[in-house]
């Protein structure tokens, strides 16, 4: 489960966003967290929170697993650093959230909303690269769960 | 229909005389649309209640005179109508207009309160949803009482609903022309006429006991849908002396030729691969009729088991794709089907109750594609009977009965082949996100499966909005193992159809689970006091996203497609601020409960106490915290 971990933004960072980015998510958490705890316990899970990230993509970047909700939009992709194209870095995400909102901004998407720096500004973009980055990459093995007994079970039968 | 003059005679003074004067006549061929009300009711211009009025309903005062108390009262008779009919409850929020029926039925000497029990609801909505419930796990109709007027206001959208689900109901209206003027009306029916099958509003005793049971026969026959009668308060008080309860009737179901049996028996039997392809057949029988062809025919079969009610099993040796998919003959029953399907009349065949042109489209429905199918409109269940007489009359010889042999261990082979393969794969897809918190909307269908997959439970609940998973991960193989949606998309319906469940699950040992959406749930949460007042076997999980999700998609989809940031996009689609305790308000019912549940590593826990409740007899709630789907 996530904790207090988003703080401060992860090594890597320019010194001078990592100041910036930590004094930002410390005051988004004290002025935000009152207001909004729906499980946000860090300023990257408000702001992916707040944003509505997570209605398509999961609380952690798992996606969904309703076929009803990929239908709405085109199928909304898991968020898994090392796998996932435009999580290669900070740059790349920034840029893609950008692209559509203020390269074209006659053609807005339905893909995904936009963020332009109006909605999203380059500290909370940090920020939120680094919560999304350290969202769980693996899984169990099918095994370790129940359904692995589930699977036993029905050729059991 | 005996005639009444009522421009010179009152209710009161035509029940008081002519209409129930040894009057035992059991009136057939009543006009099914209701009766003109008392002049007067109509005529007065609308004044709010008088304090008298709403002292009747409000506060204690002494019950309205009844001019002779009878020993044997009208509503005596309706009651044992009901139990001959097989009616086992009768689901209510108490009225000032049916006060008759509900005290024959708690105390009529002949069994007090049993066939038909009363069940108490909270809310004339989530009533009729727990009849809906009960009606698509048994096929049997409930009975509903609802009071006029604003009883039967609060029940619209359930009724819609049940219609639209097209799932048998009896609604009795209670009506008393002489309390509140704001609950008399010229004609209680219309209010719901274009989404209920039949009504009537009786105007005699006899005539009552031969609409109650219209209303039963019309109910249950295709297309099965709610119906209604007005009971008025006074003929439920009358005295009964001298009526006689009417001769049962049987419905008759609309069923295809013995022509059309013998063709579709002699193409099963003749064809090399035959299938048949079975959608929601009206009770259990119909199940076990489905089989059975299947059995002496050697047909794979296509299911609906894990979306809906009465349909084929599952885990049956003959369901599934089958040995080969190039089937040379599919029957459909209630489906469509390339080569001949038997589908029962659709609720188009309705649209003239549409009286006031509200034009559901949903009712008049599609024109049928059109193929060269052979089609019946007929009902598929009854007429498996026919088929399975044409079956068996067609005789086997030797080489038929092995080939049949050959072809059913064939499709059991390679249907088991399939059904594991396609498991594998399910499986491996819901590992994601497995160890989440909040936890996967799969998490929450995997980790109850254990404790109930060697129990005979039914899913109550719609479980579209939390990922239906145990769509592919259980197996369906009762008829009322998976009871389906709503019917009509409307919020609210999940508990109360639960609690119906249950109740048809009660007294069989079966356990009933509510997969609850948070949206749904505070709609009409009354219902969780039924499910404890009535002792019933339910496990509620709660799939808390604390949203109405699906609003909150569309609203985030449009302000992508409006370039005007996200971060509002919550208001007026999510429940924060505060946070709902769905634990709390489950104890404040009576109803033992856990959560909120993050951590999915206490799901299995959760669920293992919940289990063992629910199989002591009482209804369990599990709040989890959910990802939204």
């Amino acid at each position: 489960m996530q904790i207090m971990t988003h703080l401060l933004p992860p090594a890597g960072f320019p010194p001078a966003r990592r100041s910036l980015a930590a004094t930002l998510g410390l005051a988004l958490l004290s002025v935000w967290l009152p207001a909004h705890p729906l499980l946000a316990q860090t300023a990257g899970a408000s702001l992916y929170l707040e944003h509505g990230c997570y209605g398509c993509h999961g609380h952690q970047g798992k996606g969904t697993h309703v076929e009803q909700a990929n239908n709405l939009f085109p199928k909304p992709p898991v968020l898994l650093a090392g796998r996932t194209p435009f999580l290669v870095s900070e740059d790349v995400f920034r840029a893609y959230l950008r692209l559509r909102a203020e390269q074209q901004p006659q053609q807005p998407s339905v893909m995904m909303p936009h963020y332009s720096a109006e909605v999203l500004d380059d500290a909370e973009v940090s920020v939120l690269y680094a919560h999304i980055m350290d969202f769980p990459v693996d899984e169990p093995a099918l095994e370790e769960t129940v359904l692995g007994w589930l699977l036993e079970h029905a050729q059991a039968r | 229909m005996e005639d009444s003059d009522k421009s010179t005679l009152t209710r009161r003074g035509f029940l008081g005389g002519t209409g129930l004067a040894g009057t035992a006549v059991v009136l057939g061929g009543m006009a099914p649309a209701a009766v003109a009300q008392p002049a007067a009711a109509a005529s007065a211009s609308a004044q709010p209640p008088s304090a008298a009025q709403l002292a009747r309903d409000t506060e204690v005062v002494e019950p309205p005179a009844v001019s002779g108390i009878t020993r044997r009262p009208g509503s005596d008779l309706m009651v044992e109508l009901l139990r001959d009919l097989g009616v086992e409850f009768v689901v209510a929020n108490p009225s000032s207009s049916f006060e008759g029926l509900h005290e024959s039925i708690i105390n009529h000497p002949a069994q007090p309160n049993r066939n038909p029990e009363l069940i108490t609801a909270l809310h004339e909505g989530s009533a009729v949803d727990m009849a809906h419930g009960y009606g698509k796990a048994t096929g049997k109709p409930m009975v509903v009482m609802l009071h006029a007027t604003v009883g039967l206001q609060n029940a619209a959208m359930a009724i819609y609903q049940a219609f639209v689900d097209k799932t048998p109901i009896v609604l009795l209206i209670g009506s008393d022309d002489g309390f509140i003027q704001a609950h008399i009306a010229d004609d209680l029916a219309a209010l719901v006429r274009p989404y209920t099958k039949w009504d009537a509003a009786p105007r005699t005793l006899p005539e009552a006991l031969d609409a109650i049971q219209e209303a039963w026969i019309q109910a249950v026959t295709p297309p099965c849908a709610p119906t209604l009668v007005v009971v008025d308060s006074h003929l439920q008080k009358a005295s009964a002396e001298g009526v006689a309860l009417p001769s049962l009737r049987q419905p008759q179901f609309p069923l295809i030729s013995t022509a059309d049996a013998e063709l579709i028996a002699s193409r099963l039997l003749g064809a090399s691969n035959p299938r048949l392809d079975v959608g929601r057949l009206r009770t259990p029988a119909g199940v076990e009729r489905a089989v059975r062809l299947a059995e002496l025919t050697g047909a794979c079969v296509g299911t609906r088991a894990n979306q809906g009610p009465m349909s084929f099993p599952q885990s049956h040796p003959l369901c599934g794709p089958g040995a080969s998919t190039d089937y040379d003959f599919v029957l459909g029953l209630e489906l469509p089907s390339p080569h001949f399907s038997i589908s029962g009349p659709e609720l188009g065949s309705l649209t003239g109750r549409d009286e006031a042109g509200v034009g559901f489209s949903i009712v008049r429905g599609r024109p049928a594609a059109p193929g060269a199918a052979e089609r019946r409109s007929a009902d598929a269940e009854a007429s498996l009977a026919l088929i399975l007489e044409a079956v068996l009359a067609a005789g086997s010889d030797a080489a038929r009965t092995s080939s049949i042999r050959q072809r059913s261990e064939a499709h059991g082979t390679r249907n088991r082949e399939a059904r594991l393969t396609t498991l594998r794969a399910q499986v491996q897809r819901r590992l994601r996100g497995w160890d989440a918190s909040p936890v996967s909307t799969a998490r929450l269908y995997a980790e109850l499966w254990p404790f109930i997959a060697d129990e005979d439970w039914c899913i109550g609940s719609q479980t579209n909005f939390s990922g239906g998973h145990h769509a592919d991960l259980w197996a369906h193989d009762k008829p009322y193992s998976c009871l389906g949606s709503s019917g009509a998309a409307g919020i609210g319906y999940s508990l109360g159809a639960s609690v119906g469940a249950a109740l048809a699950a009660r007294d069989h040992g079966r356990l009933v689970v509510d997969f609850q959406g948070d949206g749904d749930f505070n709609f009409m949460p009354g219902a969780l006091w039924t499910a404890a007042h009535h002792r019933l076997p339910l496990l509620i999980v709660m799939h808390n996203n604390r949203a109405w999700h699906q609003e909150l998609m569309f609203v985030q989809y449009l302000t992508g497609a409006r370039g005007r940031g996200t971060d509002r996009a919550h208001i007026g689609t999510t429940l924060r601020d505060p946070f709902v305790n769905y634990r709390a308000i489950a104890e404040g019912y009576g109803v033992e409960g856990i959560g909120p549940v993050a951590d999915p590593a206490e799901l299995a826990a959760a669920y293992r106490r919940g289990i063992e409740v629910v199989k002591s007899g009482r209804p369990f709630l599990v709040d989890v915290l959910t990802q939204p789907r």
